[in-house]
């Protein structure tokens, strides 16, 4: 044991350069961002037809909602049933604000991600105080709620049938209104808001919700404000999906009720899930899997719902911390053995792990 | 120079009466041990005197500053830290996020200057790291400051919280049943990190049932039966009075036998 | 109050009771699962999809007689509510919470797939369990399936309360609930009993299926929404507890009839899923739920 008083802690030290800051987790991220950019750049040279790129415009947008959710569900341990609503309010939000007052689409996207944070917020301040199956409820009700709205006030959101005539986002001149133009700015706006998300995690912010999934009295006892963490980061989850929910509605430029109910938001955690909780490239698997995969099984119309429901029965029970710890141990095996940095598997941070159904 | 002081803190949950008027002080730089028999309300105490309880009526004050039911997160940065006796490791992280963790209430970085990563908060970051080694050195377990903490056998981990609630330099330290659960030489290696604390200048509020080391370590012990203090001193003293000594065979615990 | 409002107030009664029950049956499903494991399993409601489906083939299809068809429906659901334990869940490699609600999501999704096959898409006829001669009642028209959704309702839970009173394996399921660890030191087989929990909440669902769907109707995914009222149910009622589940399901039932007739027809489960929110803000527990319970 050491001796007394012979290692004086005082708060906030100057620093003593014993052990690297972070690097490595940081560094590995930049080379799995840039291989995803360089990825994500050459990919059109191989796709043909204007649906395979639908397809991966979809797997941006829910890219977003997921990356979002992820911080609050494998971070911060808070379940949510209930962001397809805020990905629906930026929508309909976009929607309603451009075509039937004629805001500029940009300036919809952003009006509409700010009312959700503020919704997010009424909603948060008393349902994250919830825990375990009454949080399950409280989201899933506020979905229903907000799902109903958006079929009955037809006056305003056009009922079941939908909202036509959405205009599509321009930049100087330049409209993304097909397929392909769409391709950039999701993707664009993908790989943009996993910087923040990353840099986050890698923060004392970040690793203050870590320790409020393993312990919320520990946090607290620790100094971290726990309720209001929560709220925020809540908050900060909503506006991914309510963004997410613009950049659908600007490029299909119809939204229907439909793709906000709750089982839009059970999607949305299964692709947490799937991929890794607590894992951004995880939720980049997941994203990726979830959209493709439906797409596929869309030639078996009728039996959609057997075989999604079998393949992610049997994925929950025998792979129960998704595909990332598989991708990273694929990824460290190809960096041994090609000696290159593909870097797609570094997951940032340890998913928590482990935390049982009985306390 | 009184550092905490409770005044008449007085708590019922549905009839029950768990603290009665109780009062006590502790003095800075000093080993204040609070001790009582099952069921004394020693729980309660220290959950009205850590944020987790409101009192009904009474009040607590620190370094002279009123903190009765202010919230929990708030305590660690007026110099208040505490550990817990279900420990309340973050078992997922490594022993080094820990205590970086610890150092929460002294940091002022919000989410969104995180998000950005602006330079102040990659300065923080490094600051909070040497910090958290220094205080994983002093409990001598700087040599796994990356291993994962739910890993950790259950002695060091009861160290490793020690060192969570000591990273942030406070002026006192409420340890909860810091012993319970260790094994004899565990136990005196335990003592001998609380008697290190007071050598740094930091008091302890010590809760404890092993009575060999409240009498080892204590400047003074307060002790508690039925809500309310029946009796304070040195603890030479304490052992001595006929109150606690009929309180604790009362209580059906044999007290002294080991001190 | 003119004989009009009478009527319109003894009709919202009747239909609120009839739902509430069939909400209650659910919620007692619920509040078992998560007593054996401490989970919500979201395949509550399609037990009661399954239970409709199962009664109108053994009825129709068969030609059974209704003494027969109604407790074979029970046993052949509480059969496939042990199944979803035994195969679904027991397996499963986590013992995270969140990944064990999801597996049930799964479940539901594959038990939907597995109904649509089997019984299509189109929504079928169930006959009520005795011919329908409406009658009135202190200005109410009851049909007497509304009878039989209540009195079934009441034989069921009494049913379950003798069980968990009387017999030594319903003391033995309290007891797992109450504390897993010291049950099964006791030598209580939790495992086997959770298994039966399942079947019990299989049979919950059944008996509603079978006693709504001839008033509603009758199709692979009835329960989704009914299965939902219920979660909301037991939340209200407080979460674990059988009383809380009953008074919930009745109070739920009630809310949203009155409140569908004499507010908004359109938004009606914006008031069912507000008024839940609105008490969990209150009373985070639920109603009757006691503080400091594992939820």
């Amino acid at each position: 044991m050491t001796a007394p008083g012979t290692a004086k802690t005082k708060g906030v030290a100057p620093a003593s350069g014993r052990h690297p800051l972070l690097t490595p987790p940081a560094r590995r991220f930049a080379r799995g961002w840039l291989a995803l950019a360089v990825a994500v750049a050459l990919l059109p040279l191989a796709l043909r037809s204007g649906y395979q790129f639908t397809v991966l415009n979809v797997v941006a947008v829910n890219l977003i909602v997921v990356t979002g959710l992820n911080l609050l569900m494998g971070y911060a341990g808070q379940i949510s049933y209930g962001h397809a609503a805020f990905f629906g309010m930026g929508a309909y939000g976009s929607a309603i604000l451009s075509a039937t007052h004629g805001v500029d689409p940009w300036l919809a996207m952003g009006v509409s991600a700010c009312g959700v944070a503020v919704a997010a917020a009424v909603v948060g301040v008393p349902t994250l105080r919830l825990k375990g199956n009454y949080l399950v409820m409280a989201t899933l009700g506020f979905n229903l709620i907000v799902d109903v709205i958006l079929v009955q006030w037809s006056e305003v959101t056009g009922g079941s049938s939908g909202f036509v005539g959405v205009p599509p986002l321009s930049v100087a001149g330049m409209s993304f209104d097909t397929d392909r133009s769409f391709y950039w700015l999701a993707w664009g706006v993908a790989l943009l808001l996993l910087i923040p998300a990353r840099n986050l995690v890698h923060s004392p912010v970040g690793r203050a919700l870590r320790a409020i999934h393993d312990s919320e009295p520990g946090a607290e006892a620790c100094g971290v404000p726990t309720a209001s963490y929560k709220v925020q980061v809540f908050v900060l989850s909503a506006v991914f999906a309510s963004l997410a929910g613009s950049l659908h509605a600007h490029y299909l430029g119809i939204v229907a009720p439909k793709t906000f109910d709750i089982f839009k938001s059970v999607e949305f955690v299964t692709m947490c899930l799937i991929g890794g909780m607590g894992s951004l490239w995880g939720g980049l698997a997941g994203a990726l899997l979830l959209t493709v995969l439906p797409q596929m099984l869309g030639v078996f119309e009728e039996h959609h719902d057997l075989i999604f429901g079998a393949i992610l029965l049997v994925m929950l029970i025998f792979m129960p911390r998704g595909v990332s710890p598989w991708l990273r141990g694929m990824a460290g095996r190809m960096r041994r053995g090609a000696g290159v940095g593909l870097g797609g598997g570094g997951a940032p941070g340890n998913g928590p792990e482990g935390r049982e159904a009985r306390p | 120079m009184s550092l905490l002081a409770v005044r008449d803190l007085s708590v019922a949950f549905g009839g029950i009466r768990a603290l009665d008027a109780a009062s006590f002080t502790a003095r800075a730089g000093a080993i204040t041990a609070l001790i009582g028999p099952n069921g004394a309300g020693k729980t309660t105490l220290v959950n009205c005197v850590t944020g987790m309880v409101r009192p009904d009526s009474g009040n607590v004050t620190f370094d002279g500053r009123d903190i009765t039911g202010m919230a929990a997160h708030r305590l660690p940065r007026l110099g208040l830290a505490r550990t817990f006796q279900h420990l309340r490791v973050f078992g997922s992280m490594s022993l080094l996020e820990n205590v970086m963790v610890g150092l929460h209430g002294h940091v002022r970085t919000g989410m969104l200057s995180s998000m950005l990563r602006l330079p102040g908060v990659r300065r923080t970051e490094r600051a909070m790291r040497d910090a958290a080694l220094q205080a994983l050195d002093f409990t001598g377990l700087s040599g796994r400051a990356d291993e994962p903490a739910g890993l950790l056998p259950y002695g060091d981990q009861k160290r490793l919280v020690l060192a969570r609630a000591l990273v942030g330099d406070p002026r006192m330290i409420l340890l909860d049943e810091p012993v319970a659960g260790l094994n004899p030489a565990e136990t005196h290696e335990m003592g001998g990190l609380i008697l290190a604390l007071r050598a740094r200048g930091v008091a302890v509020l010590l809760i404890e049932h092993d009575m060999s080391l409240v009498m080892r370590v204590s400047d003074a012990v307060v002790v508690l039966c039925s809500g309310a203090k029946i009796a304070e001193g040195a603890p030479g003293e304490v052992k001595r009075n006929p109150e606690v000594v009929n309180a604790y065979l009362g209580g059906g615990e044999e007290f002294g036998l080991h001190a | 109050m003119p004989p009009d409002a009478i009527n319109a107030l003894a009709q919202y009664t009747v239909s609120g009771l009839t739902t509430g029950s069939v909400y209650a049956l659910l919620a007692l499903g619920y509040s078992l699962i998560f007593n054996a494991t401490g989970i919500v399993n979201f395949t509550q409601g399609d037990f009661l999809s399954l239970g409709g489906l199962v009664l109108y083939s053994l009825l129709v299809g068969q030609g059974l007689p209704i003494v027969v068809a109604f407790p074979a429906t029970i046993a052949i659901v509480a059969l496939a509510g042990a199944l979803v334990e035994r195969v679904c869940l027991r397996p499963a490699r986590s013992r995270q919470m969140i990944i064990l609600i999801f597996i049930t999501m799964a479940a539901s999704t594959l038990m939907r797939g597995l109904m649509k096959q089997g019984w299509g898409k189109l929504p079928l006829a169930l006959p009520p369990l005795s011919p329908d001669v409406p009658f009135r009642l202190m200005g109410a028209v009851l049909t007497p399936q509304n009878l039989w959704v209540m009195g079934m309702t009441l034989c069921g839970i009494a049913a379950l309360a003798w069980f968990f009173r009387a017999t030594v394996t319903g003391k033995a399921m309290r007891a797992a609930a109450a504390d897993p660890r010291t049950a099964r030191l006791m030598g209580v087989e939790v495992e086997r009993l959770t298994t039966l929990s399942f079947a019990f909440a299989g049979a919950l669902g059944a008996l509603g299926g079978m006693l709504i769907t001839p008033i509603t109707s009758l199709s692979y995914d009835i329960g989704l929404m009914l299965g939902l009222k219920g979660f909301a149910a037991a939340v209200l009622g407080g979460y674990g507890s059988f009383a809380g589940a009953v008074a919930g399901g009745v109070l739920l039932g009630l809310f949203e009839s009155y409140g569908a007739g004499y507010v908004t027809s359109a938004y009606r489960d914006v008031l069912v899923f507000g008024l839940l929110i609105l008490v969990l803000f209150v009373r985070p527990q639920g109603l009757f739920g006691a503080t400091g319970r594992r939820a």
